[in-house]
């Protein structure tokens, strides 16, 4: 009986399921829709090697931040406190550079700011790990915190002078082949994340935790050690999307600068988990979810379409991915 | 302290009681009363600055101060300020939660004959007196500019979030002025709120990639003004547009000092309305009655050449409303 | 209507198929027919008023279907149901209930985070007013008196999980009362209680009892059916095997009836091939519901250890592998003493854990066959020892070639384990602890929800392990499994070793007899 069951799924195999390959690629088959949509509508405008490069540029901080969420998620973690996150990583810097001009160098300062969105990520770690709290309500906690301090700290008050070109550089140059910073440091934090999750012991440890997490106790893993590592790695990531908003802008702003960006990431990282290997988290798919968002937004705006059918889309667009993953899912089943 | 000194201070002491106690017959504001300061949302820079300049007014004036910022909860506003009136606070100070949300609140100060007065909220029945800004005169100010210094025609960006109905009434001055330019193009876009920054960074970039020859941008006020023209400056197109906006912040008065494609901001004078508010408020309780129950206070216009040196406050007493009255004006 | 299908085994009286008295419920050649078996052959059982009738069975005689048909959960193929001498049918559970026939389910059925009260009326709603308010007042009064029905006296405003079990389950059969059950029907009540607990709750039955309510009454306990039945049907294979009345209940007679005789080809021999060295050795470890065991476990040999739910056996596995802190006693592996402190120290020492529930704690639901198979081994293929890069390739040809040894069906190491039926996916677990080259494999229940063709194979592999030379823990939910697998068995009662069988003398029914409290 297992043999005929056994043999009736390997021939079954290689026939060509439509609704299997509609929830493996169907994502990424409407980005390629869309960009065609796009270049036949204002063929003078969006398929230029500017307008996609400018694309990349307006979707680096995003999927900066995207990528960290991926890690989390991986783990089954919810983190909401990217959004004050970014809004920290960008202050801290830009103050201590306007407080501190003559001692501390932007490198220093950038240091500075990212180890303190990774204690703080640690942090939250420690308390999801060790006091049990869901990580859902301990970073909601903490972003809160964050949100209070920052403003605090700030009087409220954006700092616009005294930021030095160097900083600015980081989101205003283009060191390599006129290709912008921030995309530059998007791939590069992605690659970064990807060989991690997918090639080292780490990542199949976020996996095979995320999966089920007793059977990765039981299978000698230090289980309540890796959220710290997850949620640090997602905080250090938000704090340097703010850091690269911060430095695009030419501002710290006190408040504010990851509200637009935290349900984005989470759309993106859901509309990546429906692709290509559907049910899973991975940074591929997010880095598609993350393009499917820049080009609606990008592509509709250029079209002059008003804005608030980019929500309706991008709604729409969230909505088809989660239900064809979802079907997928069931079927596997 | 040697004995005359304690003698002086015992003077000083009973001379104030003294001067209070004579005073109490007249002027109540003279007496320290209780006043609450609040808003739906204090995190905003210029609401913040606003709430600072009267808290620091009122106590000057020796009185009892609270805020409340209702971090952008217009219910649980409400409900503290009721709690406010409950606890017999003397007046009330909204700053800029809209005061049409605001009515049950504001008919229970009325039952309870306490003044309610609020800077930036909108004019309702029933408050005192609204300081505030004309805002389609502003948006007016803004648009004139942009005509005159483009000719009459070209290419024009708008991007505003009318939404709150003080940027509403900004939208409708520039409409107002537009319509007299058949020669002007222009186009419109609606922000995105939250992640207005980002987004009009990255909505004028894109608007720039499909339309190199736009002359200038009208923004809605200077937050997003401040983005917009941090994206023209890392644009690629050859010819600038410039920027125009509103409020008159910090931020705005430095990029417009650097010479950045922010070239003018019609500035409010937010400590001015702070202050306003608790004069009205005095007013109020020593009995003053107000013909009118919305003022306006005069607006500047904030170029390079007039924008403050750094760190300062621009004077509104004699700043520039119209171009002609700046200093070296083309 | 047909008579008795197939002859009664039962010893003492092949006759009598379940009477005691005036009959509030008869049964009569009840036959269920599911596709493929015949899960109830001709059952027949009477149930007197005010009588406690225990049904005994192995899993899979045929029980729980029985009191499904009675209850109006399932209907029957054929037979008759006679609640006080009339024929009835019963379309649903609402109709038994309307005949008074009420089941209190393992776990009571009742939501412990909400009051006594609340769950008291969670099947026909709370009291109310006009229609719409909840009536309080009212409620509260009426679940006083459905409570003091049943002689329990706790403020029915008390959230149920504040309750003590024997509480919980007080509640449970006030709440199957409800109306005016006649017939209580009790799945396993005690299986979650402590034993001063079960005293307190026979006190109550045999009151109830004695007002002339009927309990029908399962139970793996056998002592607790010695204390408190008055009669006892067994059922074996969907038939009767036995009926006792109080006066003769026979434990061994018993015994023998729910076990029936059985012989197994592939019994294993007494002893393993060869006397190997020490692997563990257990010194007073306690922990948990073990209090403390002393044994030792050798390379070669597989060692079984049995008992009820409850008694430890199961615990045992889980406190060597450090899944929860031993409170006294030692472990000595390999000679070197340990104290686990996570599951990861056990894993280090060379100890692997099957555990019992595959989808709970063992697999990786969304993963492939390989990454379910080098879960725990990853380190090996890390390339360098700083990120750990993982050498993919040397990954899938190592899992490929456990995957090999141990036959598991599927189209390649990389499909999803959810695509594999339940035994393979149980080797692919297997697999991965053999890859692990762990030394003390721990194996609880590996059978479960497997077909009967790779449970043989399990069972192949099961001593191939040991023939290899690790050592092998064994326990499971079904006594028959223990002679088929183990070189000696040792059976828990109240988390103690209460003896060692070995060899021939490790038969189902002694092991029964001994965790049930008869002596070695």
């Amino acid at each position: 009986m297992t043999a005929d069951v056994g043999a009736r799924r390997v021939a079954a195999r290689p026939r060509i399921d439509l609704t299997v390959f509609l929830a493996r690629y169907g994502t990424l088959l409407s980005l390629v829709a869309l960009l065609i949509v796009f270049s036949i509508a204002r063929p003078d405008v969006f398929p230029t090697v500017d307008n996609l490069l400018n694309i990349m540029n307006q979707i680096s901080i995003l999927g900066t931040m995207a990528f960290g969420l991926t890690v989390c998620l991986v783990m089954g973690l919810f983190d909401l406190s990217i959004a004050a996150m970014a809004t920290l990583g960008g202050y801290i810097a830009t103050f201590l550079l306007v407080q501190y001009p003559d001692t501390i160098s932007v490198p220093v300062a950038v240091a500075i700011a990212l180890g303190v969105a990774a204690a703080i990520g640690v942090m939250n770690g420690l308390i999801v790990s060790y006091l049990g709290i869901s990580a859902f309500i301990a970073t909601l906690a903490t972003g809160s915190i964050i949100t209070g301090a920052v403003l605090g700290i700030s009087d409220s008050k954006t700092i616009i002078t005294g930021i030095p070109d160097a900083f600015m550089a980081i989101g205003q140059g283009a060191i390599i082949l006129g290709v912008a910073n921030p995309i530059l440091i998007m791939l590069g934090v992605g690659l970064v994340l990807w060989l991690m999750l997918e090639h080292t012991q780490l990542g199949r440890h976020l996996y095979a935790i995320g999966g089920n997490a007793e059977a990765s106790r039981l299978s000698g893993i230090a289980v309540k050690r890796y959220a710290p590592f997850a949620l640090a790695v997602c905080a250090v990531c938000a704090g340097l999307g703010g850091l690269m908003s911060a430095a695009v802008l030419g501002a710290g702003r006190p408040q504010g600068v990851g509200d637009g960006y935290l349900l984005n990431a989470f759309a993106a990282v859901f509309i990546g988990a429906s692709s290509l290997r559907p049910g899973k988290f991975h940074i591929l798919g997010t880095m598609i979810g993350v393009l499917l968002i820049g080009v609606i937004n990008n592509g509709l705006s250029v079209m002059g379409v008003p804005t608030y059918w980019q929500y309706i889309v991008q709604g729409l667009l969230l909505i088809a991915a989660l239900f064809s993953a979802g079907v997928l899912t069931m079927r596997r089943r | 302290m040697n004995t005359k000194a304690w003698i002086a201070a015992a003077a000083a002491l009973l001379a104030t009681t003294a001067l209070t106690g004579a005073a109490f017959a007249q002027d109540k504001s003279k007496t320290p009363i209780k006043v609450a300061i609040f808003s739906v949302n204090a995190a905003s820079p210029t609401i913040h600055a606003m709430i600072e300049s009267a808290t620091a007014a009122a106590k000057a004036r020796g009185w009892t101060v609270e805020t409340y910022d209702g971090n952008g909860d217009q219910v649980a506003t409400n409900n503290q300020v009721n709690t406010f009136i409950h606890r017999g606070f003397d007046a009330l100070i909204n700053v800029a939660s809209a005061n049409t949300q605001m009515g049950g609140v504001i008919a229970n100060a009325n039952k309870a004959k306490i003044p309610f007065v609020s800077t930036f909220s909108g004019m309702v029945p029933g408050i005192t007196v609204d300081i505030g800004s004309n805002n389609v005169a502003d948006g007016v100010f803004a648009a004139s500019e942009i005509a005159a210094r483009i000719d009459g025609e070209g290419e024009v960006l708008k991007l505003n979030w009318t939404v709150l109905p003080a940027l509403a009434e900004r939208d409708a001055g520039f409409h107002a002025v537009m319509s007299e330019y058949k020669k002007i193009k222009v186009t419109e876009m609606e922000l995105k709120v939250p992640g207005q920054v980002d987004d009009t960074f990255n909505k004028v970039t894109d608007f720039l990639t499909g339309h190199k020859d736009v002359k200038a941008i009208w923004m809605g006020w200077d937050e997003v003004g401040v983005a917009a023209a941090r994206a023209v400056q890392q644009s690629h197109v050859e010819k600038k547009p410039f920027v125009v906006s509103m409020d008159g912040n910090d931020a705005a008065y430095d990029l417009i000092r650097d010479g950045s494609p922010l070239a003018l901001t019609v500035a409010y004078d937010v400590r001015g309305m702070g202050d306003a508010a608790v004069q009205s408020v005095a007013d109020a309780v020593d009995g003053k009655s107000f013909p009118e129950r919305q003022i306006y206070k005069k607006p500047c216009l904030i170029t390079k050449a007039t924008v403050p040196a750094k760190g300062q406050y621009p004077d509104f007493k004699t700043c520039a409303l119209y171009s002609a009255d700046m200093p070296n004006s083309q | 209507m047909l008579a008795t299908h197939g002859a009664t085994v039962g010893p003492a009286s092949a006759s009598a198929e379940g009477s005691c008295g005036g009959a509030f419920l008869e049964v009569e050649g009840l036959v269920k027919v599911f596709p493929g078996t015949r899960a109830l052959d001709g059952v027949n059982i009477r149930v007197g008023r005010g009588e406690i009738h225990a049904l005994l069975g192995e899993n899979g005689a045929g029980k729980s279907t029985l009191i499904r048909q009675i209850c109006g959960a399932s209907q029957p193929t054929e037979g008759r149901i006679l609640v006080e001498g009339r024929e009835v049918s019963l379309p649903s559970p609402h109709a038994a209930a309307a005949l008074g026939i009420a089941v209190v389910h393992q776990h009571f059925n009742l939501v412990p985070q909400i009051t006594v009260c609340e769950n008291l009326f969670l099947t026909e709603g709370l009291p109310r007013r006009g229609g719409v308010f909840v009536h309080w007042g009212e409620a509260y009064r009426r679940a006083r008196a459905l409570l003091s029905r049943v002689g329990l006296d706790i403020d029915p405003r008390a959230m149920v999980s504040d309750l003590r079990p024997d509480e919980a389950a007080m509640v449970a059969i006030a709440k199957a009362m409800g109306a005016d059950a006649r017939l209580i029907i009790l799945d396993e009540p005690t299986a979650a209680l402590l034993p001063g607990e079960v005293g307190v709750l026979f006190g109550h039955m045999r009151r109830l009892a004695a007002e002339g309510h009927a309990f029908l009454y399962v139970s793996h306990r056998l002592a607790e059916v010695f204390e408190i039945a008055d009669c006892v049907t067994v059922l074996r294979d969907g038939r009767n095997a036995g009926h006792w009345r109080r006066s003769d209940m026979a434990r061994r007679e018993i015994i023998n009836a729910i076990v029936g005789q059985k012989s197994f080809s592939e019994a294993i021999s007494s002893a393993p091939v060869r006397q190997g060295d020490v692997l563990l050795r257990s010194e007073r470890l306690g922990g948990g519901r073990v209090a403390e065991m002393s044994f030792e476990l050798r390379a070669h040999e597989i060692v079984g250890v049995a008992g009820l739910p409850g008694s430890g056996a199961e615990e045992a596995l889980d406190l060597l592998y450090g899944r929860f802190p031993a409170t006294g006693g030692r472990l000595v592996i390999a000679g070197a003493p340990v104290a686990f402190r996570s599951p990861r120290d056990a894993k280090a020492a060379g100890l692997a854990l099957a555990p019992k529930d595959r989808h709970a704690e063992s697999l990786l639901p969304g993963a492939s066959v390989r990454e379910n198979i080098s879960l725990p081994n990853l380190r090996r293929f890390a390339a360098d020892p700083v990120f750990r890069f993982i050498r993919r390739g040397k990954e899938r040809a190592e899992a490929q070639s456990v995957a090999k040894r141990l036959s598991v069906k599927m189209a390649g190491v990389e499909s999803p384990i959810a695509s594999l039926s339940g035994g393979n996916q149980q080797k692919a677990i297997l697999g991965r602890w053999l890859m692990s080259g762990a030394k003390i494999f721990m194996l609880n229940s590996p059978t479960a929800a497997v077909d009967i063709g790779a449970k043989a194979e399990i069972y192949d592999l099961i001593r191939q392990i040991a023939h290899d030379g690790a050592g092998v823990i064994f326990t499971s939910t079904e006594v028959e499994e223990f002679p088929r697998v183990c070189h000696r068995v040792l059976v828990f009662r109240d988390g103690r070793i209460a003896g060692e069988l070995v060899g021939q003398d490790a038969t189902e029914a002694n092991i029964l007899n001994l965790a049930a409290g008869g002596a070695e």
